[in-house]
């Protein structure tokens, strides 16, 4: 006894164009992924800290900018001496923001928003507080890290 | 015989070129009161044409490095003879055509030149219109200055806010995290090679679909029964467009003279935004709507609300004419030509708030001047102007002239057909 099938599901032809449909398809998906990845290379990681020397000249209410890797940032010695560093990159569309010594507050000059000395949000459009750095002394310089440092016990 | 005639006779005798051209022979440009809009389509070829001309000669000197980009354009600037004009003519002309698009898309939506059967013209004009946009956008980055890192800056990170897509967007215009040296690159293959290849196409496509399907006239003169007879395109429609060509590269040339392209400060990514820092002029209204906007709309941020707009309002700016195909046209069309004179005003009014509300730009470096044109530089522009000039009422007067003879019924009319406004 044989099984015949009166119609096929599926005829040579049709098999054909679908393997050849499946196969283009393949070989776009696979060049696809190098070509992205080429197109979309990985940002480098930013550094762990950044050296801002002593600072002992950067007097009261100002502030001087520096590249925390490849990010614009800086550091402002506030009204009261304290210090504060902060990524400069606007929370809002990613300009860089300056220090107001007048109205005493970091201000975004491409859409007018203004941060206060702790980066945090005052007025106009910025969603955000700035990005602020972790400060600390090393050999009498000042350091600015991303993330604090791990506690001495667990070095 | 001609020279021109025997190269004509020659190439029509291998390739048969009688088909091919028949359709230009047959073209005809509907007369009517709104007539005069059909110059701008034109008027935006002429100058597409004038941006690649002066675009390959800029890349002669230009570098696309972020060290060298700013040098190498002062140096267009000051030192290389005829250099401020080349540049000036792009610069300006890359305003005059985004405005030109403008009016001729206004002008399409207003006399709903879009409905069926030319849905793809309207179609390819809009890509076009996003592609001399994308030109415009990655074009201003290109001189490395203060004022295009910071508007590239907030753009691509405007083009990160997309839904789903956003952060691979960004991620690839901008080549890495940063606006840097990979997205100076980036933006010089995209500004030299991938649009203008894409534009080309599209160009083609569009003039072809012009062509194929003639030049529409709007429903109320179709109404009445006018429009068509037709003026021939050739020669008397290009009588007209080669003089209108003219008087633009007479306006070209006088407001290169007048305010040439500008420098600024070479861009430095360590120093802040300068205080009045803003886009070019075709972005202003988008740019002080950003500012407008509070932080959060109905609980939803500022920035992605301000990109899925953006693009909803693209989107039905593109689709929303396809879908108005009745030639008697109904609520639809007249809710478009609302919507449109809207967009319009609306643009307009904020371009003029963005003008008037923004301090006046200032920059962290003492910006590069421009030298003024010499003595010798008006001269030779006064001797270009008079000879465009006079070229340009030439054309006039001859088109006029048939305008006569063909009133007094003494021209072959065998080579302008009747016109099928259908």
């Amino acid at each position: 006894m044989t099984l015949r099938l009166k119609e096929s599901l599926f005829d040579r032809r049709q098999f054909l164009r679908w393997l050849a449909g499946l196969g283009g398809a393949g070989v776009a998906a696979s060049a696809f992924t190098p070509v992205w990845r080429f197109l979309t290379p990985f940002a480098d990681a930013p550094p762990e800290a950044v050296d801002l020397g002593n600072l002992a000249d950067l007097p009261a209410n100002a502030a001087r900018p520096f590249m925390y890797g490849q990010w614009a940032s800086m550091v402002v010695r506030r009204p009261d001496g304290t210090l504060a560093a902060f990524n400069a990159r606007c929370t809002h569309a990613d300009c860089t923001v300056s220090y107001d010594s007048q109205r005493r507050c970091i201000l975004c000059a491409c859409h007018d928003g203004v941060y206060d000395l702790d980066g945090g949000n005052v007025s106009g459009p910025p969603p955000r507080p700035l990005q602020r750095y972790h400060l600390d002394q090393r050999d009498g310089n000042v350091v600015a890290r991303l993330h604090p440092p791990a506690e001495p016990g667990e070095e | 015989m001609g020279l021109g005639r025997r190269t004509y006779g020659w190439l029509d005798e291998r390739l048969d070129l009688g088909p091919l051209l028949e359709p230009l022979r047959r073209k005809t440009v509907p007369r009517h009161r709104h007539s005069l809009w059909y110059l701008f389509g034109g008027m935006a070829l002429t100058l597409m044409v004038v941006q690649i001309l002066t675009g390959v000669l800029l890349m002669l000197y230009y570098r696309p490095t972020v060290e060298a980009a700013h040098p190498s354009v002062v140096r267009i600037m000051t030192d290389i003879p005829g250099g401020a004009m080349i540049r000036s003519f792009h610069s300006w002309g890359a305003t005059l055509l985004v405005a030109v698009l403008a009016i001729h898309a206004l002008s399409t939506l207003l006399l709903a030149a879009y409905r069926r059967p030319r849905e793809l013209t309207w179609l390819t004009g809009c890509l076009l219109l996003a592609l001399v946009l994308a030109f415009g956008f990655s074009g201003y980055l290109l001189p490395w200055n203060e004022r295009a890192y910071f508007a590239t800056r907030v753009g691509t990170d405007l083009a990160g806010e997309v839904p789903l897509i956003g952060a691979g967007l960004e991620s690839l215009l901008r080549g890495g995290e940063e606006v840097g040296p990979d997205t100076l690159s980036r933006f010089f293959a995209l500004h030299v090679a991938v649009l203008p290849g894409i534009t080309l196409m599209l160009l083609a496509g569009h003039l072809w679909l012009i062509q194929r399907l003639g030049v529409s006239s709007p429903p109320s003169v179709v109404r009445r029964g006018g429009g068509r007879r037709g003026l021939p395109f050739f020669p008397d429609f290009a009588l007209r467009d080669a003089a209108v060509a003219l008087g633009l590269l007479v306006l070209l040339a006088t407001l290169g003279m007048l305010w040439p392209a500008e420098l600024g400060a070479q861009a430095d990514p360590l120093q802040p935004a300068p205080e009045g820092i803003a886009p070019e002029w075709f972005f202003l209204f988008m740019f002080q709507t950003l500012k407008a906007l509070p932080q959060t709309v109905a609980g939803i941020p500022q920035g992605p609300l301000f990109v899925v707009l953006t693009l909803i309002v693209g989107l039905l700016f593109v689709f929303l004419p396809m879908r108005d195909g009745r030639e008697a046209g109904g609520r639809l069309r007249a809710g478009l030509r609302i919507a449109a004179l809207a967009l319009a005003g609306y643009a307009v009014a904020m371009t003029i708030y963005a003008w008037v509300a923004n301090p006046a730009p200032t920059s962290n470096a003492t910006p590069v001047e421009v030298p003024r044109p010499t003595a010798d530089d008006w001269i030779a522009w006064g001797v270009f102007v008079a000879l465009a000039g006079l070229t340009a009422v030439g054309l006039l007067l001859l088109a006029r002239h048939r305008e006569k003879m063909r009133r007094l019924g003494l021209l072959d009319e065998s080579e302008g057909g009747e016109h099928d406004s259908a």
